[in-house]
C-alpha cells in the first residue's frame, strides 16, 4: 500500500510566502509521498520556486514535482528546476524516480505533458512550421513520458504530468480551449506502458476525476477543483479497510 | 483604455489576455464576461492579494465599464478523506 498526496496549480508568488507551510503541516501523518503536479510558480521565476521549496521544507515525505506551462513562463525552467532540486524536491520530465514504503514501491514518472486535443478532434503535424512544432512538442514528450515509465518494476506505477490526458476531467472548461489542455498522445503513452494513476493539473475548472480508454485512474488535482490544499490517494489495499472486508467476510460467511 | 478595442464584442478577449500576459498578474484563470455596462470576472486565484489586484487591473484598463469581481481564492485547507484505488 501506498498514500500518495497530490497537488497542482498552486502558483507560489511573493504573496504565497506562510500560506502553505501551515496548508501542509500534517501531510506525512496522511502520505507517504507528496506529488506536485506542475504550474508550481506565478511565473516561472526561481525565487518563486524559493519561496515555494521553503514553504515545503519540512513536509516530512519525499515530494516529487514536475513543472507546468507557468514555470516555463519566464524562459527559467532550469534554474526553477535547480532551486527546487537543491531543497531536496525531485523534478522529472521524461524520467522516473522510485519512491519505498514499507517494502513497497512505487514508481513515478514525469512529464510537463503538452496540448494538442483528444481522439477526433485534435492538432496533427502537418502544416506551417508553428503548427508542427505545436504537435511535435507534444508527440516527444509524450514518448518520453513512455519511456519513463515502461521500465518501472515496481508494485505500482503513477504518471504524473500537468497537462491532461484525457477529456473527462477537463468537464467544466470550455470545450473551444481543450486543445491546450491536453492531448489524447498523454493517455495512449500512459495506457502502452501500464499505469496505475495518472495525476495532472492545469484545468482549473474542470473535474477531479477522469480515466483513459485503457482504464487507468486519471486525476485533476488542480487545487481549484480538489477545493483542498492536497488530495490524498491510496494505492493498494489499507489496513483499515483490509479489516473492515475480513469483518464483513467473516459476517457473510456460512 | 489605451488598446481596448472599440467594439465591446471583443473587450472580454482582449481583457483576458491582459490578465494573462500583465507581468504582475499572470493569472490565465480568470474568466471575463462582458454585459451591458458591467465587466464580470470569475475564476480562482491563490491568494487574496491576487484576486484584489485583478479586480483593480481590469478596472483600471476598462475605466467607462464597472467591474464585478467574483473571483474567489483557492481553498487550502487539509482533506477530509482518503480515495482508495485499489
Amino acid at each position: 500500500m501506498i498514500r500518495i498526496a497530490a497537488f497542482g496549480d498552486v502558483h507560489v508568488g511573493e504573496d504565497s510566502r506562510g500560506r502553505l507551510r501551515e496548508a501542509f503541516a500534517h501531510v506525512s501523518d496522511q502520505a507517504d509521498v507528496l506529488l506536485a503536479a506542475g504550474d508550481l510558480t506565478k511565473c516561472g521565476s526561481p525565487d518563486e520556486a524559493a519561496i515555494l521549496a521553503e514553504e515545503l521544507a519540512g513536509v516530512g515525505v519525499p515530494v516529487v514535482a514536475v513543472l507546468g506551462n507557468h514555470d516555463h513562463h519566464a524562459g527559467r525552467a532550469k534554474e526553477v528546476m535547480s532551486v527546487l532540486r537543491a531543497a531536496g524536491i525531485v523534478v522529472l520530465e521524461g524520467s522516473s524516480t522510485v519512491v519505498e514504503v514499507d517494502g513497497c514501491r512505487v514508481g513515478i514518472a514525469g512529464t510537463k505533458g503538452f496540448g494538442g486535443g483528444f481522439a477526433g478532434a485534435s492538432g496533427s503535424d502537418f502544416g506551417e512550421p508553428e503548427m508542427k512544432a505545436f504537435v511535435g512538442h507534444t508527440k516527444a514528450l509524450a514518448r518520453r513520458l513512455h519511456d519513463a515509465l515502461a521500465p518501472l518494476d515496481t508494485d505500482y506505477r503513477v504518471a504524473l504530468m500537468h497537462y491532461s490526458p484525457v477529456p473527462d476531467t477537463l468537464a467544466g472548461e470550455r470545450l473551444e480551449i481543450f486543445p491546450f489542455l491536453g492531448s489524447y498522445l498523454l493517455a495512449e503513452a500512459v495506457d502502452e506502458a501500464g499505469c496505475d494513476l495518472v495525476l495532472h493539473g492545469h484545468a482549473h475548472a474542470g473535474t477531479e476525476k477522469g480515466v483513459t480508454a485503457g482504464g487507468v485512474h486519471v486525476r485533476n488535482v488542480a487545487q481549484p477543483v480538489i477545493r483542498t490544499a492536497y488530495a490524498l490517494y491510496c494505492l493498494g489495499e489499507s489496513p483499515a479497510a483490509s479489516a473492515t472486508e475480513r469483518t464483513m467476510s467473516a459476517a457473510t460467511s456460512p | 483604455m489605451d488598446g481596448a478595442p472599440h467594439s465591446p464584442e471583443y473587450l472580454g478577449g482582449w481583457l483576458s489576455e491582459q490578465l494573462a500576459e500583465d507581468g504582475d498578474i499572470h493569472e490565465l484563470g480568470v474568466h471575463v464576461r462582458v454585459a451591458g455596462d458591467v465587466v464580470f470576472l470569475s475564476g480562482v486565484v491563490s491568494t487574496e492579494h491576487r484576486r484584489d489586484l485583478v479586480g483593480e487591473r481590469a478596472a483600471a484598463l476598462v475605466p467607462g465599464y464597472r467591474v464585478c469581481n467574483e473571483v474567489t481564492v483557492a481553498c487550502l485547507d487539509e482533506p477530509v478523506s482518503t480515495e482508495s484505488l485499489a
